[in-house]
């Protein structure tokens, strides 16, 4: 194990009754990297997010996190070892301001802590520190407004923002993308490799394959709960295997658009 | 051994009452997802009127169905002017207008009808039935073959006719049901009137029973009928009826029989916070909504 | 000052002091109670066996009285870490049914006649009553609110406000919903174990019906019309629910109908309370506004 590797799965399955959400799912995410997780619906790549996260335990498997297992630990331990996520739908604190929503990310570290979470969080450095977050996603004029009442496209670069103020090693995207304009696309693209390059290891579900296929440096697909290809974004796009997942057997068009 | 089976037959009595209330509590959990305190009510409203409309007619059947229907109305306005406009709320929001509503109908019916008890004496057309040296007296009779019957009549309209599928449906998914064409506010107004009207019907037959009707009659059983539609599993109406009869058995029996000083009507809580501890879905519950 | 207005006051504050205790549970850490009267009536057992049983003082007695009261709180808040919404809803009212039943039944607390001739307060070798009585209740408020603006202020206020707005989000920042939920419930029945220590000294009699579900009722219809999740609100309405059956004694007769009216009004058209986020106050008067611009 490299000392770049941050995250990796072993042999992942999930199992819910009868249904293989994931089954025998292996992959690993370094440093300075942007791994796509990509596969028709219902494949599994939430469910692997949901593993990762805590959300859910393995049936099987084992995933590490720099070495340590983190599989079936709860979500704000692995959230507090360093491990950032957003949602598909998003899950903004809607009565808090934007500013307070990044804020109260920002007291991970308080809230792991015995005493230290009865220390004021209203202090000037406080708001500093989640207005330099505001500023790199671009939402540093909304600050004093209500989260609960922010188009979506904001919306999702609150989750983007409230991720990175945990200082995260790993951020796992969900469908970041979803619903944007290619104006917001551009922009948004702009910003992962940015935290890409600041050392980030980012795992990326999406749908939008010129997207996915634009953004990572290497891929993963998933098929019924399967991993069914890997390889940088050229090899899988003229994977066959890839093609007739998302097309169905008997037809091999391009897969990307 | 007499007194048992004594006690059995009068514990499946209560029960059988319990379990009126709560079907009907149930169904309409089932359908809006709201904890109708305010259904105890109704069951009180029913009760009174069921009184009044006796002493001036002298027939109980006429009384029962002017009860049902007085209920029915009072069970489906309280379904428009209260919970439909609260229903965007957090489910505590209807929870408390729920029971307020139950205080302003007792403090109303205490008004109306002053504070004491009133008796409501009525010779039941039925025999008393002796087996051995346990007899059942004619108002139990009339307890088990009234319930029997409205259980029956239930059953038969759940699963047997489109209306029951239809209620279902509205249970399950409200807006996919509505998209398929069934008529989602009236068959919530519809479950209200059934319910109420159960409810109503439940009220009388108490009021005979132990031929006491007063003004916060419903306050016990709001809470305890809460406690039953937990025990025997939200969304179930055959559970929250069996886990009814259990406790009027389990009550009478541990009280009256076995005389363990215990309350009463703690029975159901403990019940229900080892239920949720044990087996959180219930007696005969699906889980279909999220703990 | 007239013995009458007192007696309103000492109620008032002691309300006030349980209701803010609520507060932390439902307004800040968004957790539904319904059987916070039951934590008041552990605090005012408690007191009153220690005073009488155990002839302490009431100032050796307090600290018992908040340990006692938090940690059953504490196993109390446990079924919240497992059930949600109304499923929380009908347990805390279980609980309290059966917190009831326990003072009402066990002989140790008194069964149904209760526990009488508990002593009054005292201060330096003097009782405290009438408006003294007052003055130590309103300190005590005072201490409730700073814990409470402070809570607000804090972390763990923060925390406990992520998990209110969304459980998931918020353990995914690193807040462990079971650590602060558990600690909103140990701070906020502590608080009305306070309250319940202080209404045993002055009414000097207590017994199980004190502590019942409609008192629970009564304690969440005063946070819902004064304003959840705000520091004042509470003591807002302690007021108005404490004042109105005064203001409407002549209609005394109807005072409960009027009671359930009023919060069967407000709950319908205000849900957040009159201080809350849609209330009169923020929206009209535009002030404690609270998380940002509209």
């Amino acid at each position: 194990m490299s000392g770049s590797e941050l995250l990796r799965l072993e042999n992942v399955s999930k199992q819910f009754g009868g249904l293989h959400a994931v089954e025998d799912v292996s992959f690993s995410l370094n440093r300075n990297e942007i791994l796509g997780l990509i596969g028709p619906n219902g494949a599994g790549k939430t469910t692997c997010f949901n593993m990762i996260s805590g959300a859910l335990k393995p049936t099987a498997g084992k995933i590490f996190f720099k070495g340590t297992r983190i599989d079936g630990l709860p979500i704000y331990k692995i959230a507090s070892m360093g491990i950032g996520r957003t949602f598909q739908i998003v899950r903004p604190f809607y009565s808090l301001s934007v500013l307070q929503n990044i804020e109260a990310a920002l007291g991970m570290k308080k809230y792991q802590s015995k005493f230290q979470y009865w220390q004021k969080w209203d202090t000037h450095h406080t708001r500093q520190k989640a207005l330099e977050i505001l500023e790199k996603v671009g939402l540093a004029d909304m600050a004093d407004y209500r989260a609960g009442l922010l188009p979506l496209g904001n919306l999702r670069r609150l989750e983007i923002a409230r991720a990175l103020a945990l200082n995260p090693e790993v951020l796992l995207l969900d469908e970041s993308f979803s619903g944007l304009r290619q104006e917001e696309i551009n922009k948004l693209s702009d910003l992962i490799l940015k935290i890409k390059e600041s050392g980030v290891g980012i795992l990326l579900i999406e749908h939008n394959m010129r997207v996915a296929m634009g953004l990572s440096d290497r891929m993963v697909v998933l098929d019924h709960g399967r991993m069914i290809a890997s390889g940088g974004p050229d090899s899988i796009k003229n994977d066959p295997k890839v093609i007739e997942a998302y097309l169905g057997k008997g037809e091999k068009k391009h897969a990307a658009s | 051994m007499d007194l048992f089976i004594e006690q059995l037959m009068n514990g499946l009595a209560i029960g059988a009452i319990y379990a009126l209330i709560t079907s009907g509590l149930s169904l309409i959990y089932g359908i809006l997802r709201i904890l109708h305190v305010a259904h105890a009510g109704v069951y009180t409203i029913g009760a009174y009127v069921g009184l009044t409309v006796y002493s001036l007619s002298g027939s109980l059947v006429i009384a029962i169905l002017a009860s049902m229907a007085v209920c029915s109305i009072v069970g489906i306005l309280i379904e428009r002017v209260v919970y439909s406009p609260l229903l965007k709320f957090p489910p505590y929001v209807p929870l408390i207008a729920s029971i307020a509503l139950l205080l302003g109908v007792e403090e109303v019916m205490r008004l109306i009808a002053g504070p004491q008890i009133h008796g409501f004496p009525v010779s039941i057309p039925l025999p008393t039935i002796t087996m051995g040296n346990v007899s059942l007296s004619p108002t139990l009779l009339m307890v088990y073959i009234v319930s029997i019957v409205i259980f029956f009549i239930l059953w038969f309209i759940t699963s047997k006719t489109d209306l029951g599928l239809a209620m279902r449906a509205v249970s399950q998914d409200m807006s996919i049901a509505s998209a398929m064409g069934i008529n989602s506010t009236q068959i919530v107004r519809l479950t209200f009137a059934i319910g109420s009207s159960i409810a109503a019907i439940a009220g009388i037959l108490v009021g005979i029973y132990f031929n006491q009707v007063y003004p916060t009659m419903g306050a016990v059983p709001a809470y305890k009928t809460l406690a039953l539609i937990v025990v025997g599993g939200l969304g179930s109406v055959p559970g929250a009826i069996l886990a009814s009869l259990l406790l009027g058995i389990a009550e009478t029996l541990l009280i009256g029989y076995a005389n363990i000083p215990f309350p009463r009507d703690a029975i159901a809580f403990v019940a229900m916070i080892l239920v949720l501890m044990v087996r959180p879905q219930g007696l005969l519950g699906n889980v279909r909504k999220k703990i | 000052m007239d013995s009458y207005i007192i007696t309103i006051g000492i109620f008032i504050a002691i309300n006030s002091i349980v209701v803010s205790g609520l507060n932390i549970i439902v307004g800040f850490a968004g957790q539904i109670s319904l059987g916070h009267a039951a934590f008041f009536g552990i605090g005012a057992y408690t007191a009153a066996i220690l005073a009488t049983k155990a002839g302490m003082s009431f100032w050796l007695s307090l600290p018992i009285v908040i340990i006692i009261t938090g940690t059953i709180g504490l196993l109390m808040g446990l079924p919240s870490l497992r059930v949600k919404e109304d499923f929380l809803a009908i347990t805390t009212i279980g609980i309290n049914f059966i917190v009831e039943a326990f003072f009402m039944y066990v002989p140790f607390f008194g069964g149904a006649l209760g526990i009488g001739g508990i002593p009054r307060v005292e201060l330096l070798g003097k009782p405290l009553h009438g408006f003294s009585f007052l003055v130590l209740c309103l300190s005590f408020l005072l201490v409730v609110l700073l814990v409470s603006w402070w809570f607000t202020k804090a972390w763990c206020g923060l925390a406990c406000f992520t998990l209110r707005d969304d459980e998931v989000a918020a353990s995914t920042i690193g807040v462990s919903p079971i650590k602060f939920k558990l600690l909103a419930f140990v701070i906020g029945t502590a608080m009305a174990g306070v309250g319940g220590a202080l209404y045993a000294h002055y009414m000097r009699f207590i017994s199980a019906s004190d502590f019942g579900f409609p008192v629970s009722v009564m304690m969440l219809s005063m946070l819902v019309v004064g304003g959840m999740g705000t520091v004042w609100g509470p003591i807002l309405g302690a007021a108005i629910l404490g004042l109105l059956p005064e203001i409407f004694r002549p209609l005394i007769d109807y005072r409960m109908l009027l009671y359930a009216a009023l919060l069967l009004l407000v709950i319908r058209l205000q849900p957040g309370g009159i201080l809350g986020d849609n209330g009169f106050v923020k929206t009209r008067l535009r002030i404690f506004s609270r998380g940002g611009k509209k």
